[in-house]
């Protein structure tokens, strides 16, 4: 290759020279925290290869958070509780992850020592936040799992893990249970080889196993960069199953539900949608009418007993975002506030008293209130799970608080209705 | 040369003066120095463009991992052994693209390793694909510092080695056959062998790399198989300055260490990486090294001869 | 096996297959004149579907979609030309040594850049447009009207190709670009323009493909990724630089996937693309049509 000119050098020194200066000065800043505030970090994918969508959605969640928490609850302590430590305000500082599991770790490095940041969470890729979780321990630091789903979180008992998520047997449990109760018998499923996907076509497998349910699953794992699944739904169809469980997430969710509508499949098999997708306004825009009788599994609903906290989220974000908030900003949101509160209750922002008063406290979420985080057996390790409903969408353009609730039986408005 | 070796013994005590952070950001630049470097080796001085490279790394890790997971191998048997496996695989790669102009080799080579990602990613049963498979760590510590001090080693190895490499006979064989590789058969090299060789090189050093780092960041996931790992490659290896010894080396010092600074940014940062390439490459191709070069160029302009490298 | 079913599958796979065409059309008719491969081409792809939605939803309307779509290759063909202007042209004003090298350098970065940048502008979401069309019947397969529109535009798009390029005077000096540039250059033709307005059309043939597909497979910054992956197993299968080893390497392509999903496993689907493409390079790596190359 040939050398460049005189001018290609000027103009290559100025511009690495800029990158650097800049470099510099944004490390410089963030290293310069003045340790006043409290300071909370949020570690989330915010580029490829991890799932920008998601980190975006908690990331704004986090957001919510500390506004809520600097302007509703006037900041942490305050006399609070009985804690006489001054009002303190917090702020939020925030890493990306790209879904790899060593820039997980060199971002909670760089939260905690960096950063300052007491408590960490935000995580949505398992891969990432099994890296990054020894150091958690190591660090002393509480580290609570947003949305990253796999067992291994907390069946491997760290010590500073936690996790607001449902975990994959729980879901399994939600759906399975739902399809005995229609008296279904053969299940389909689509599930993508994410840690989302398979962790969730196991964990169903297992529960039919364990409780011998007189149910046969079909599981296809596919290529979440695959655009093309109609040949995974022929087979289905050729198969003629009871329900179909589309177990993507983005992009594949939304071509599972196209491709088997064009394909004759769907809403003539019944199929159900693994996450809060569907609240989502671009649901219809993207779907059209074809988008109508999904069922869906969402973690709330106006008929359930939002919190008031709950409540502010919902009415802000959608001020703050333009937007309508679904459960990964919920979930973020209610994160930075359960950690909020347990500061409280330990009256420090000590972390390691921050893990214990996690540990025995009580807290308020977006979804209720006595949310514990206690010791509990295999999976169930400093876990709590959201509340888990299905709903199925009945009319095309309808809202999700206009759509009748499927399950539990408990809170059931309306069963499950086919095309006519 | 000496002042190398200062530069070396200081780098090596840096851990005293540094974080546990920035500590782990330097091993991870010196894992991609090892990258940058062989595939510098297979793409700048040979002239094999080979858009496989990342996967070789990870080739090494799996193997190593599932050895010692599966297999219940010690650490370090793990880690010869993905060494090993990955360099076979490049032997066998090489051999199958002998006859491949530039172009069709670049497309097999990306063939097969998006393949390959998709079959590690698919056989989760064994890899755990992208749930993660957990892995023993060498040292058994969080702490970075004794694998800086590891990576170090085997970056400083990895180009003292090429260095050596290049100005050797083999060497020139290598220029000679990316130069002209019909000049080069006709004045008698094997272009054969060493085209099998270079790759076979590359390929295991890098496996060794990518176990190591499987070893040290303690889980494995198909998502350091993507293309853009490889894009990142090729990123380094450009800013830096291509067919130089230390263009790699501070290519992947400078864009690992700008990453983590722009960390916050996210999506833009790879966009800017991507406009300074383009940049370099339409306005100034001999990259940063390049840049230094002529700078010491002006200042003291009777000292400054070329160096060995192309 | 269920007879109905691997008609279904086929058809299915003859139908995708001959959408990607289009890709493989795009890339392998740029190689022919500039002797190089646009990694990129997937961006374009991903450009002509975001200017798709846009125009659809900004301007035009879903039932006007059919006027959208020449405007959405266009644009895609625009960005390119300035692309070819700025970035390549120096490949072909012997300014650069190692052609192949920079070409792919530029081209991947290229992708870099355009793949991220949709993100920043764009956000990470997922869009489509309504449907062009309702669904039809192709003998015993249920087809999504919009896949079966963009398989009768794809026909279109390059009958009209094959048209220009044989009736037309300017269709003449592309082929004679394609056979020997010198040549080409020696009869007057001026050759920088050529590059840069064949660039533009080979990525706007991508742009229409993603225009024509953005109802089908949705339009998020990463939609090209997939397509470039098609369109060089296209290219390498029926060989560079011959149209009609394309077309036919698009349709096997196409049943290979579906033949292979259904006798093997669907999950791996977009792998057997990738076998049949280093089996062909392995055994003949010209490609089932293509060009014997003389090494200068």
């Amino acid at each position: 290759m040939k050398g460049g000119t005189e001018m290609g050098q000027r103009l290559v020194v100025t511009v690495v020279g800029g990158m650097l200066i800049a470099a510099l000065a944004a490390g410089g800043a963030v290293g310069s925290a003045a340790p006043a505030p409290v300071t909370l970090g949020v570690l989330t994918p915010l580029s490829p290869p991890g799932d920008p969508a998601a980190g975006q959605l908690i990331e704004r969640g986090a957001e919510l958070g500390i506004q809520y928490i600097n302007t509703v609850m006037g900041g942490l302590f305050g006399g609070k509780g009985g804690c006489a430590l001054p009002a303190t305000q917090v702020r939020l500082a925030v890493e990306d992850d790209s879904g790899l599991p060593e820039k997980a770790i060199a971002g909670f490095r760089r939260l905690v020592s960096e950063d300052h940041a007491v408590a960490v969470w935000g995580q949505f890729h398992s891969s990432a936040m099994l890296a990054a979780a020894p150091l958690a321990d190591q660090l002393g630091v509480p580290f609570i799992s947003t949305q990253a789903s796999a067992a291994d979180i907390t069946a491997k008992h760290f010590k500073a893990v936690f996790r607001t998520h449902p975990i994959d047997p729980d879901r399994a449990a939600a759906w399975l249970g739902w399809i005995q109760a229609q008296g279904w018998h053969k299940v389909a499923m689509l599930a993508e080889n994410t840690d989302y996907g398979i962790g969730l076509a196991e964990a169903t497998k297992s529960l039919i196993a364990a409780k011998k349910m007189n149910v046969t699953l079909d599981a296809v794992i596919f290529d979440r960069t695959s655009s093309d699944l109609t040949p995974q739904l022929l087979k289905f169809k050729a198969e003629k199953p009871d329900v179909l469980l589309n177990v993507g997430v983005g992009t594949p969710a939304y071509l599972i539900i196209k491709q088997a509508h064009d394909i004759g499949l769907f809403p003539q098999v019944p199929m159900l949608g693994s996450y809060d997708f569907p609240v989502r306004p671009e649901y219809w825009k993207n779907l059209g009418a074809a988008g109508n009788y999904l069922a869906f599994i969402s973690y709330y609903h106006p008929r359930m007993a939002l919190s008031p906290l709950g409540k502010w989220a919902a009415i802000e974000y959608a001020k703050r975002y333009k937007d309508v908030a679904i459960y990964s900003n919920l979930n973020s949101f209610g994160d930075a506030v359960i950690l909020a509160e347990a500061m409280n209750q330990a009256c420090s922002s000590d972390p390691t008293k921050i893990i214990a008063a996690l540990e025995r406290g009580r807290f308020d979420t977006w979804i209720g209130s006595g949310a514990t985080f206690p010791r509990g057996a295999g999976v169930y390790w400093h876990q709590w799970s959201p509340p888990m409903v299905i709903l199925q969408f009945t009319q095309t353009d309808e809202t999700y608080d206009q759509a009748p609730i499927l399950y539990p039986t408990a809170m059931k408005t309306g069963t499950y209705t086919g095309p006519h | 040369m000496g002042l190398t070796l200062a530069g070396l013994v200081l780098a090596g005590f840096l851990p005293a003066v540094l974080g546990d952070y920035p500590v782990h950001v330097l091993t991870v630049a010196c894992y991609y120095v090892i990258l940058a470097s062989t595939w510098n080796l297979i793409a700048g001085y040979t002239g094999l463009f080979s858009l496989a490279h990342h996967v070789f790394a990870a080739i090494g890790g799996y193997a190593s991992a599932l050895l010692v997971v599966r297999a219940g191998a010690p650490v370090p048997i793990g880690i010869a052994a993905g060494a090993i496996l990955a360099g076979a695989v490049g032997y066998v790669i090489g051999a199958l693209t002998l006859r491949l102009r530039a172009l069709y080799l670049a497309l097999a080579t990306w063939a097969f390793a998006e393949s390959m990602r998709v079959v590690v990613s698919m056989e989760y049963g064994i890899t755990r694909g992208d749930l993660g498979l957990p892995v023993p760590t060498l040292f058994g510590t969080a702490s970075p510092r004794v694998y800086y001090e590891v990576f170090l080693l085997l970056a400083a190895a990895t180009v003292a080695g090429l260095a050596l490499l290049l100005r050797s006979k083999i060497g020139y064989r290598l220029r000679a056959i990316r130069d002209d590789e019909g000049a080069a058969r006709a004045a008698g090299i094997n272009t054969v062998r060493w085209k099998r060789f270079v790759f076979a090189l590359s390929s295991g050093v890098a496996g060794l790399a990518g176990a190591l780092y499987g070893h040290y960041i303690g889980l494995l996931s198909p998502a350091g198989m993507q293309f853009d790992e490889m894009a990142l490659i090729i990123i380094m290896v450009i800013l830096g300055g291509q067919r130089t010894l230390a263009g790699p080396v501070i290519g992947a010092i400078v864009v690992e260490g700008a990453s983590e600074s722009l960390r916050a940014y996210g999506q833009l940062r790879m966009v800017l990486f991507a406009l300074v390439v383009l940049g370099l490459m339409r306005l100034y191709p001999p990259g940063l090294v390049g840049l230094a070069r002529a700078a010491w160029a002006r200042l003291a302009p009777r000292s400054a001869r070329g160096g060995a490298d192309a | 096996m269920d007879v109905t079913l691997l008609v279904q599958y086929g058809l299915a796979g003859l139908v995708i297959g001959v959408i990607y065409c289009l890709m493989a059309v795009g890339i392998t008719f740029i190689y022919s004149i500039m002797k190089m491969i646009n990694w990129a081409m997937g961006e374009f792809f991903m450009i002509g579907g975001y200017l798709q939605y846009l125009l659809i939803t900004g301007w035009l309307g879903s039932s006007r979609w059919y006027l959208a779509l020449p405007l959405a290759a266009v644009g895609a063909g625009l960005l390119g030309m300035l692309v070819q202007r700025v970035l390549l042209r120096p490949m072909f004003v012997g300014q650069v040594e190692r052609l192949d090298e920079y070409a792919t350098i530029v081209t991947i970065s290229l992708t870099v850049l355009l793949r991220n940048l949709a993100v920043v502008v764009f956000g990470p979401y997922q869009f489509s447009p309504a449907d062009y069309a309702p669904p039809v019947m192709l003998g015993p397969l249920p087809l999504n009207g919009s896949r079966f529109a963009a398989f009768v535009g794809t026909i279109v798009l390059l009958g009209v190709f094959a048209m220009v390029m044989r009736w037309t005077w300017f269709g003449r000096a592309l082929r004679a670009a394609a056979q020997n540039r010198l040549g080409a250059l020696c009869a007057g033709i001026n050759l920088p323009r050529l590059d840069m307005l064949a660039f533009g059309i080979g990525v706007g043939l991508a742009g229409a493909a993603g225009a024509l597909l953005a109802p089908v497979f949705l339009v998020f910054p990463q939609s090209g990724a997939l397509s470039t992956v098609k369109g060089f197993e296209i290219i390498v299968i029926g060989g560079l630089g011959s149209l009609p080893g394309s077309i036919v390497g698009g349709l096997l392509l196409g049943l290979v996937e579906s033949l292979g999903s259904v006798f093997v496993s669907p999950s791996f689907r977009d792998v057997y693309g990738f076998g049949l493409l280093l089996l062909i390079l392995v055994l003949r790596p010209t490609g089932l049509w293509g060009e014997r190359t003389r090494e200068a």
